[in-house]
């Protein structure tokens, strides 16, 4: 390494003087992410559609359960299932539009996701065993009512992903900084994948009916086995199959690669951080008498 | 890696499978199902990062306050994109940003190539790393990434700030033979006039002073005042007591402004400086002159770190018989938790060291961070009492002929220079 001169020393900064009538400090712009990048803008509204659709799938399933149910606490959970969901939207317009408090956020995230499930699960219990679960209404309210549930969970998320790097970048006043590629990216593709997910559920539930005609009809036309417990089976089949295989490949990749990393032996590094290395740069590439003893030792 | 989302995903997956049981509900057991499925799509969503990072820098060595620019450039060498790729060139918390960005989020096709430009500013001294170079992959739903680290380090040195100064009136009284740039007050070749006397056989022609012959009848030369160069050591004390304050307001990081200035002075005046940092260990540099001179000594401020206790009495034991004659000695200590301090200026001031000490009040500094917390100074007395410990030990050090400066952190270091002057 030659010797290179150091570079002209740069001028002291001047003293920041705030004198008594000086204007004051002008105030701070409010930041619009959603005008910046329309994109976003885009993925809060189709939060909100997904998050309304999926509450209207869950009330218009009151009626039909209520028509279905004739004792008066059916009813009354029906009312509550109607009543928590109503609270469930409301929470979750405040995680869709609220972004600049965080802890607000997280919060009404989670209780609008978990209202809405409890919504839900506030129904009466209708689903006795010997009547199928596969019946057309229910099963075709039931498929919507999930797939809406996971674009409302995905997209409220996707808001609060993108909008908190919208935010830092108009903060930082990051002019390069276009992220619009990957949240055209987001939504195009987050779709497609979504229809994947929607298959694999769709093959658990032919495993369910594929389990009911091929198991012998004492087990295969079974109460569980045409209720919902034929889909946890077929549910626990096809997830702890799938949990397995992907164990063992991924687990032998990781294994593999943490064998590779073993066998490279590297040189060790100076354990004193900066002051330590710095002399052995200095002795080795510049020739600097750093670390030399006094003069007259030498 | 997990996400703290997939991690809450699949928690509620599989707590609505038992919940849709339970209760027997379809829509539910539909959800569970559809949530697993989610997360099993995005494991194969995660793509191993192929990009390979490079980073270019404008300069290695920069003074405090000084910018630099880094480009880093990426270049996708898969034939596959890169899903969500989460760009962050590490950088330590000393080093600010100042325009762009070290961070980047992009999705890269293919062979695709890309470049983040950024400029860095650098406030305090130091010798700081840039990199590695983290790149973290997402799937689309932000469910699973992979990291991978790329080790692309640059150092850069960070000198301290040099101030110009006009005039510090410090020289050793046995001078080099070398000329220099330091007036004498001895008569010599030079190129100042210094006095007349009278003409001895042997004196050239030129020096005849034509003028004064015409008026005094008698021949009388002029004499020149010789200028040569001066040895002149500083000693910076680096312990761990010189960190006390703030980071960036401390006796270590004023003290190594303090002696930058003063090498660049002496060394402008053509002087021999030398440099002596102790702390955890003994860092001395050789006096010599020049450009390479003052490049050694600032890169050796740059990487002085406040640590270790190491006294002033073994460090002047050791160097006291390499020093050079009677040549002036500048102490930059704050004088904390040493007791032999006094000891070892005594010891300079037997072997006829001019000594000139300045203090970096730590107790100033340490006021001054305390002031800039919640609770605020509070009782003033501990800090009175100090301030009277320091003052004996001041006067105790002048006691044996030293030359002290008091330095007020609040002083700006021209203004505690030029005290020299009364020295």
């Amino acid at each position: 390494m030659t010797m290179a001169p150091p570079p002209m020393a740069p001028p002291a900064p001047a003293p920041r003087a705030t004198m008594p009538g000086d204007a004051p400090p002008p105030p701070k712009p409010t930041i619009n992410v959603a005008a910046k990048y329309r994109e976003i803008g885009t993925i809060r509204l189709m939060a909100m559609i997904f998050m309304l659709i999926t509450a209207s799938l869950s009330i218009i399933s009151a009626p039909i359960i209520m028509a279905a149910t004739t004792d008066s606490e059916g009813v009354m959970l029906s009312m509550v299932g109607i009543g928590l969901t109503i609270v469930a939207v409301v929470f979750g317009f405040i995680a869709i539009i609220n972004q600049k408090n965080r802890r607000l956020n997280d919060i009404s995230i989670i209780l609008s996701l978990s209202l809405m499930i409890a919504g839900v699960a506030a129904r009466p219990a209708i689903l006795t065993l010997g009547r199928t679960a596969l019946d057309s209404t229910d099963f075709i309210l039931a498929f919507l009512f999930s797939i809406f549930f996971l674009f409302y969970l995905e997209y409220t998320h996707g808001v609060r992903r993108f909008w908190e790097i919208g935010h830092m970048a108009i903060e930082k006043d990051l002019k390069d900084f276009d992220f619009g590629h990957v949240l055209r990216q987001y939504i195009t593709m987050g779709f497609v994948w979504f229809v994947v997910a929607i298959v694999i559920s769709l093959v658990i539930v032919g495993v369910q009916m594929a389990l009911q005609n091929y198991l012998p009809a004492q087990l295969g036309q079974s109460a569980e086995m045409m209720s919902v417990y034929g889909l946890a089976v077929a549910e626990g089949m096809v997830f702890v199959i799938l949990g397995l295989v992907l164990s063992f490949f991924l687990g032998r990749k990781d294994y593999a690669q943490s064998f590779r990393a073993g066998a490279i032996r590297t040189a060790p590094k100076p354990e004193g951080g900066q002051a330590e290395a710095m002399p052995i740069v200095a002795r080795q590439s510049t020739g600097l008498s750093a670390t030399a003893p006094p003069p007259r030792a030498q | 890696m997990w996400t703290k989302k997939s991690v809450l995903v699949l928690g509620l997956g599989a707590s609505l499978t038992f919940l849709g049981l339970g209760v027997r509900s379809l829509a539910l057991m539909m959800t569970s199902i559809i949530l697993l499925s989610y997360l099993l799509i995005s494991v194969f969503l995660v793509r191993v990062s192929r990009v390979v990072p490079a980073r270019k820098i404008s300069s290695e060595k920069l003074f405090e306050d000084g910018d630099i620019s880094v480009q880093l450039s990426l270049h996708n060498k898969s034939l596959t994109r890169t899903g969500f790729l989460e760009v962050r060139d590490k950088m330590p918390k000393q080093i600010d940003v100042k325009e762009g960005s070290n961070y980047l989020i992009l999705d890269m096709r293919g062979g695709e190539r890309t470049t983040i430009n950024y400029r860095l500013v650098a406030p305090l001294r130091g010798i700081y790393q840039i990199g590695p170079v983290n790149l973290r992959s997402q799937d689309v739903y932000a469910n699973y990434y992979d990291e991978v680290s790329v080790e692309d380090i640059n150092t850069i040195t960070v000198f301290p700030r040099v101030e110009e100064v006009k005039d510090i009136t410090i020289k050793a009284k046995s001078l080099k033979l070398y000329p220099g740039a330091t007036p004498v007050k001895r008569p010599g070749a030079g190129s100042e006039f210094f006095l007349v006397r009278d003409y001895l056989p042997g004196d050239p022609f030129k020096n005849i002073n034509w003028k004064q012959y015409a008026s005094k009848g008698r021949l009388l030369v002029n004499e020149h005042e010789v200028e040569a160069v001066s040895d002149v050591v500083l000693i910076l004390d680096a312990r761990e007591f010189s960190k006390y304050g703030t980071e960036a307001n401390s006796s270590i990081m004023y003290g190594a402004r303090a002696a930058a200035t003063m090498t660049n002075f002496f060394l402008k005046r053509r002087d021999s400086v030398g440099l002596i940092i102790y702390g955890d260990k003994l860092l001395t540099i050789k006096q010599g002159g020049g450009q390479k001179q003052l490049f050694e000594v600032l890169t050796a401020l740059s990487g002085a770190k406040a640590e270790g206790t190491l006294p002033f009495k073994g460090v002047v034991d050791y160097t006291a018989p390499f020093l050079p004659k009677r040549s002036p000695i500048m102490i930059i200590s704050s004088l904390d938790g040493d007791d032999s301090f006094s000891e070892g200026v005594s010891t300079l001031r037997v072997l006829e060291y001019p000594v000139i000490i300045i203090c970096p009040s730590s107790v100033e500094f340490e006021m001054q961070a305390r002031a800039k917390t919640r609770q605020g100074i509070g009782d003033t007395l501990p800090y009175e009492i100090l301030k009277l410990e320091r003052d004996i030990i001041l006067s105790d050090l002048r006691g044996y002929g030293a030359n002290v400066i008091d330095w007020d952190p609040k002083t700006p270091l021209l203004a505690v220079l030029r005290e020299t002057k009364r020295i």
